[in-house]
Order: C-alpha cells, then sequence, then structure tokens
C-alpha cells in the first residue's frame, strides 16, 4: 500500500472538518476524492502533505507513518501536490519557478556562492519541455495565461520526482479546451512516469474518465469508495451528490 | 565544465561589473578632492555612503529577496560596532583586524538568537518582533554602564595609526575595499542557489515549502548573513568615529535603512547602494542650510517615491513591459514609448530637482540680482528661475524632436539623445548645482544608457526591423 490514512479527525476549534476517514491509494491507482464544496477535500490533502497535523489517527506512506511532519520533509519522501488555487512563484520567471524546485530536489539549495543560473539547466528545460512551456522559460510567470500556470504547476510539482502526485481540483476555472488539455497532459505524464494519482475534481466527465476508483466525502466522513461504476449507481451519493448536479 | 560555464556566469552580469569598474575608480576620488582643494567633509562622506550601502544592501537581502521586513537591523549594526569597540577598549592586545572580524561574528550570533524567534512569525509579526528585539539591543547598550557605558558610549576606542590621517584619505580607501569586497559577496550569495530560493520563499512559503525547501532553515540563514553584513557596517561606523554611542543601535537607524532601499528600488541589487547615496546626499544638501526642515522633506520624498515610484528609482530604471504574448515588433515598440514617456518624467525630475537645490543652496539667486550682470553668454549669471525656463523650454523642444527620431529608429537619434543628457550633466556642473540635482541628472544618463543599449534594443536601431515589419503591415492592409 503506497499511502494509507488511518481514522484521521480533523478538528478546527471544535468543528469537525475530517471524521474518522480511512483511506487507501494503492501503488499505480488512479485514485479521485469527490464531494460537494465544504466536504474536507482540500483538509484531507493538507492532512497528507503535512500542512495539517491530524488531531487523532495516523497518516502511513510507504508503510512508514509521516503523521506530523514538516511539509518539505514529506515532498522530499516522493510525495508531489498541486494547490486548489494556482501555487507558483508569481515574480520569477518560468524557468526559476522550477529551476527552485529542481534544486530543492537534488539538494542544491544551500549552496552560497555558485551562481545559480547554469546550474540545473538539464532538468529544468527537460521539465518545461514535458508540460510544453519552453517558449516561456523567460517570462515572468505572473503574467501566464490560467492554463499555462497550472502547467507550470505541474512542471513545479513534477520537479522533486514524485510517486504519487495529489492534485486538488486540477481543472478549477478552465475552458473546456484547457481542461481537455490538462487531463490528457496529466495522463500521459502520469502514464509515463508511472505515477499514482489522488485528485480531487469536480467535473464528472473527467472524474469518470480518469478514476479508477474514487471515494465519496460527505460532510467531512466518507460516504461511499469504490470502482467508478458502484460509486455512480449508489443511492446515496445520487441523492446526496450527483443528483444535486443533475 | 561545469566550472566553466558558472565562471561565465559571475562574468556576464555588466551592471555589476559597471559598480565594481566605479568603485574602482572612486579609489582616487580623495587625491582628486585634495587635488582640487575641496572640503575634507567630502571624504568622510563618501566613507559613510559606502558604509550605509553596504548596510543597506544587506539589509535588502532580507527585505527584498527574503520578504523578511526588519525594522530593527540597527540592533546589529549597534552589536557589530559594540563588539569591535569593546574588544579594542578592554583587550590591550586586541588586534584591529580580529576585532574587525569578530564584528560580522557577533552581528551573525545576534540574528541567530534573535532570528530564531522571529522567523517563526510572518508579516506585521515578524516586523513588530524584530523592533521589540531591535529596542531591547538598543536598551542593554543605554543602560549597561559598567560595560557598554550607557549613554556616554564607548569613547576614544584605539585604532592604528594609519586610520588616523588628517585628510581620512586612508580609511576612506580600506572601507572602499571592504565595501566592494561585501557588497560582490552579497551578490553572489543573491544570484546563488541559495537567493534564488530565498526569493521563490518571498514569492510563496507554501509552494515552496511543497517543493522540499526547509523554510524556516533559509529564513534563519538570511537573517544571519544580514546580520553579519550589518555588524561588519556597525564596525565600520564605530572606527570611523572611534567611538560608540547607543544611538547606533537606535530604531531610528533602522527606518533610515529601510528608507534606503524603499528609495533605490527593493527589488534590485543595487537599488538600496543607489537609496544610500540619493539619502545622504539629500541630507547634506539640506542639513547644511535648513536642518529644521529636513524631517519635512524626507516626509515628502517618501510620499512621493511610494505614490509614484512603487519600484523605487532603481526599480524605474530596470522596469519593462513584460507581457509575454506580445511579438517582438510589438513589444519594441511599446517599450520605445515607455522609454519616451519616462524620459520625459526624468527631464521634468532634472528641470524641478536641479532649480530647487539650487535655490536651497543659495538663497538670494533665484531672481536676476540687484546688480543687474546679465550676460548673454554666462548662465551662472541670469539668476536660478530665468535660466531654469530657459532649460526647460529649449531642453523639452529638443528633447521632443530627439524622441521623435529615437521612435522612428533612428539610428544616429539614438546617439544624439545620450549625448543630450550627457551635455545636461555637464550643463548642471557648470551651473554648480548641489550634489542632490546632479544625482538625478546622472541617474537619467544611466537610464538612457541602460535602455538604449540593451541587446534588443540596439538590434532593432541597427536592424530596423520593427519599422520594416511595419511597413509590411500597411502594405498588407493596402
Ligand atoms: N484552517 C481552517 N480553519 C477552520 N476551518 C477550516 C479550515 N480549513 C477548512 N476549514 C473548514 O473545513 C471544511 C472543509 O473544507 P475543505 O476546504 O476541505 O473543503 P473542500 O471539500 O475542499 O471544498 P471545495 O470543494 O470548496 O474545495 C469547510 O467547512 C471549511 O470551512
Ligand atoms: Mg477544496
Amino acid at each position: 500500500m503506497l499511502l494509507r490514512v488511518e481514522n484521521a479527525t480533523m478538528s478546527f476549534d471544535g468543528f469537525i472538518a475530517i471524521n474518522d476517514v480511512n483511506l487507501t491509494v494503492e501503488k499505480g491507482q488512479m485514485a479521485c476524492i469527490i464531494g460537494p464544496n465544504g466536504a474536507g477535500k482540500s483538509t484531507m490533502f493538507n492532512l497528507i502533505t503535512g500542512h495539517l497535523t491530524p488531531t487523532e489517527g495516523r497518516v502511513f506512506f510507504h508503510d512508514e507513518d509521516i503523521t506530523g511532519l514538516a511539509p518539505h520533509t514529506i515532498c522530499q519522501k516522493g510525495m508531489g501536490r498541486s494547490f486548489q488555487r494556482t501555487n507558483i512563484f508569481p515574480r520569477l520567471s518560468v524557468f526559476e519557478n522550477v529551476q527552485v524546485a529542481v534544486l530543492a530536489h537534488a539538494r542544491k539549495s544551500f549552496n552560497f556562492f555558485t551562481p545559480a543560473k547554469d546550474l540545473v539547466q538539464e532538468e529544468t528545460y527537460a521539465l518545461l519541455g514535458d508540460v510544453g512551456l519552453v517558449d516561456e522559460a523567460h517570462s515572468i510567470s505572473g503574467t501566464l495565461s490560467y492554463g499555462f500556470q497550472k502547467q507550470l504547476e505541474m512542471a513545479i510539482t513534477l520537479a522533486s520526482e514524485p510517486e504519487i502526485l495529489l492534485l486538488d481540483e486540477p481543472t478549477a476555472g478552465m475552458s473546456p479546451q484547457e481542461t481537455t488539455s490538462t487531463i490528457e497532459l496529466v495522463e500521459r505524464i502520469a502514464q509515463e512516469r508511472d505515477l499514482t494519482l489522488l485528485f480531487t475534481e469536480h467535473d464528472m466527465d473527467v472524474v469518470f474518465s480518469v478514476a479508477d476508483k474514487i471515494t465519496v466525502f460527505h460532510q467531512g466522513a466518507v460516504l461511499a469508495e469504490g470502482k467508478p461504476e458502484d460509486v455512480r449507481d449508489n443511492p446515496d451519493v445520487q441523492r446526496i451528490y450527483l443528483g444535486e448536479a443533475a | 565544465m561545469e566550472p566553466l560555464s558558472q565562471a561565465r556566469a559571475a562574468y556576464r552580469d555588466p551592471v555589476l561589473w559597471c559598480f565594481l569598474a566605479v568603485m574602482a575608480l572612486m579609489f582616487w576620488v580623495p587625491e582628486l578632492i585634495i587635488y582640487m582643494g575641496w572640503a575634507d567633509f567630502w571624504i568622510i562622506f563618501l566613507t559613510e555612503v559606502f558604509i550605509w550601502s553596504l548596510f543597506a544592501v544587506a539589509f535588502n537581502l532580507l527585505m527584498g529577496y527574503g520578504g523578511l521586513i526588519s525594522f530593527g537591523q540597527a540592533a546589529y549594526l549597534g552589536i557589530g560596532g559594540y563588539t569591535a569597540g569593546l574588544l579594542l577598549k578592554y583587550i590591550v592586545w586586541m588586534n584591529f583586524y580580529v576585532a574587525l572580524i569578530a564584528a560580522p561574528i557577533g552581528g551573525a550570533l545576534a540574528a541567530l538568537v534573535i532570528g530564531y524567534f522571529c522567523i517563526r512569525r510572518t508579516h506585521i509579526y515578524f516586523a513588530i518582533l524584530t523592533l521589540a528585539f531591535g529596542h531591547i539591543v538598543y536598551l542593554i547598550a543605554f543602560k549597561w554602564y559598567d560595560f557598554t557605558g550607557g549613554d556616554n558610549g564607548l569613547i576614544g576606542i584605539p585604532v592604528p595609526d594609519w586610520v588616523k590621517d588628517p585628510t581620512f584619505a586612508n580609511y576612506y580607501k580600506f572601507v572602499l575595499v571592504i565595501t566592494m569586497i561585501a557588497v560582490y559577496l552579497l551578490w553572489r550569495i543573491v544570484n546563488s542557489p541559495f537567493g534564488k530560493t530565498l526569493t521563490a520563499i518571498r514569492e510563496n512559503e507554501v509552494r515552496a515549502d511543497f517543493v522540499g525547501v526547509d523554510v524556516q532553515r533559509f529564513k534563519l540563514y538570511a537573517f544571519m548573513i544580514a546580520g553579519a553584513f550589518s555588524g561588519l557596517a556597525g564596525a565600520l561606523i564605530m572606527i570611523n568615529e572611534r567611538s560608540v554611542y547607543p544611538d547606533l543601535a537606535h530604531w531610528t537607524q533602522s527606518t533610515q535603512v529601510l528608507l534606503m532601499s524603499l528609495l533605490g528600488g527593493v527589488y534590485t541589487f543595487f537599488g538600496p547602494v543607489v537609496g544610500a547615496f540619493l539619502l545622504l546626499t539629500l541630507d547634506a544638501d539640506i542639513t547644511q542650510n535648513y536642518p529644521e526642515i529636513w524631517q519635512l522633506f524626507l516626509g515628502g520624498i517618501l510620499v512621493l517615491i511610494l505614490f509614484g515610484l512603487p519600484g523605487g528609482i532603481v526599480g524605474f530604471i530596470q522596469e519593462r513591459d513584460e507581457t509575454s504574448a506580445d511579438d517582438q515588433v510589438t513589444k519594441m515598440n511599446k517599450l520605445i514609448a515607455q522609454f519616451s514617456r519616462k524620459t520625459w518624467y526624468f527631464f521634468i525630475g532634472a528641470v524641478v530637482f536641479t532649480a530647487f537645490f539650487a535655490i536651497l543652496q543659495a538663497p538670494d539667486s533665484w531672481w536676476i540680482s540687484e546688480d543687474w550682470d546679465f550676460e548673454l553668454l554666462s548662465l551662472v549669471t541670469w539668476g536660478i528661475i530665468p535660466r531654469t525656463v530657459l532649460q526647460a523650454v529649449v531642453g523639452a523642444a529638443l528633447l521632443w524632436w530627439l524622441l521623435r527620431g529615437v521612435r522612428s529608429y533612428q539610428l544616429l537619434f539614438r546617439w544624439l539623445l545620450l549625448a543630450f543628457t550627457v551635455l545636461s550633466l555637464v550643463l548642471q556642473m557648470y551651473l554648480e548645482t548641489p550634489l542632490s540635482g546632479l544625482a538625478i541628472v546622472f541617474l537619467w544618463n544611466i537610464y538612457c544608457f541602460y535602455v538604449l543599449f540593451q541587446d534588443d534594443i540596439r538590434q532593432a536601431f541597427s536592424d530596423g526591423v520593427p519599422a520594416a515589419a511595419e511597413d509590411a503591415a500597411r502594405e498588407a492592409a493596402d
């Protein structure tokens, strides 16, 4: 088991955002968490990546207990994530955005005197090539279009050579074309690099075309879990979630 | 292969090399000052400018690169000054250079302890914590009579004989060399992987954390580096005065260095140097005659800068339109249009500034003097207002014509415009405009040179790319 969350509970000053949740992701899986707004999907991600420490319960990665470790430590262990709101370094160039991540991964950040310009060029350009941003390498990343920024974030995430990718709504706010190309990109990269995927998504077409396992969250608890067909046919899910959309 | 390309990277930044070259030339300025018979004051003044430049660049490592706004940076200035001062004063056999090296170490250690607490908070809480700790340092210096001498300070600190030469030239040169080395080291640091990572943390701490960067550790190191170089600056100030007072650690010094960075531009490496130079020149020009309006003036300048030039002066010079979607032609045309607009700002600024300071220095010369010695060819005798009007009218007409040529990418006009700004500088020197006025005109020179001689613009002028493309577009439209 690559990732395992056991009996996680997260309470914010008494408000229980995650209530006794168990979740597992196997290597190579395309797992998806769905649920209405405020169901606790992003909070779950934050528990896994160390941005929050669960009030109760434990998180295991490769059967190693990572509960309470700092995010950068967890990242170094091979976990990559993107954030719900685009998370790049807006005033740095596209190249620098990725370079910083590559340097951190190669443990070359703690170097005070070597000019950074020429370090890890090859790796950085390879990543930019993977997401199709080589032409934009010297643009200031904050001036890029939204779709490009999401692609850039993907490159940043991949720089740490993760085994598992946690994507929080990778297509939020995108046009249909951007959504299609982003999903193609994610699928291609996951396949090429043999990545495991855990993502959240509001667009049901995307969910059912990509995921091979779906977990439905509702008010901080798991409502249903299983293969896409099973989840789709589950009456509870249809009532609280899919029904809403229909 | 790797080391070679790295060496080239350091070699490539022309701004750094210009700075180092100018500093190297300034090595002989004391000789010039003595030769020309100017006041020794200017040697001391420049020594101070160097020290504050060093302090400001160190401070800006935190503020500009790390996004960590420290309101208590003077604490390290004080700690450096007192470390070296106490060592020299109380340990008889203490070597001058050992004491000087101890200052940055003291600064770094203090920053390690204080930083340990401060970096746990962000934004305004961080700022307030640095302020609080800075004040504690000040109070220790102020109250601990047995150790620091309290508000009497430490006086009569022994320094080697060569420091005490009557023209102050030796110490000037010593500070110059140390500043060059220190600024070069800081430049290496901000351009190293450490520096790049620090800017990433400034931009987005959460994301930096989740690419595997230990954010706290980086911040602490940045804090210590800034503390070390600030401590060095403090020791240099102490030696300059051969005494040290608690005022060195006072929060007003912290705001002074903050102002320098803002004035020059926080997102540029050399902005704080320009800021230090400008602020101290303004100070010297104004305080001489009008000590009482200095604060008022400073406040006014600050408001103007924050509203008009949010990127500071160097930011204003370097700023370019970075919209990535534009094609080459649009980009060039936008750049030139922007250049022309900014040139007008500089022109207006230069006219107003030079007149203002000229009047400030010679209060009764603003209108034609009573004993009318109006001479057509001697602008000096014209009175400041009439000749400023003349400068504005003639200058504006010339500038308009020159900029028209520049906008149509005529090679000659690029040179003419540069000559025009250089001549303005020469004119102001002839008119004996105070240093603050000259500084603005000088910055204008730098600006013109900086923009017009950048690779892509130079190419556009020599190949006429945009003009050709425009013609093609017009033909297509017909
Ligand atoms: N730091 C916090 N402090 C207090 N409450 C929080 C915090 N973070 C999240 N919550 C609450 O926890 C609940 C779950 O939020 P979460 O962001 O995980 O939802 P989500 O499923 O990601 O929703 P969306 O689809 O809108 O992204 C919400 O009610 C939210 O208000
Ligand atoms: Mg969410």
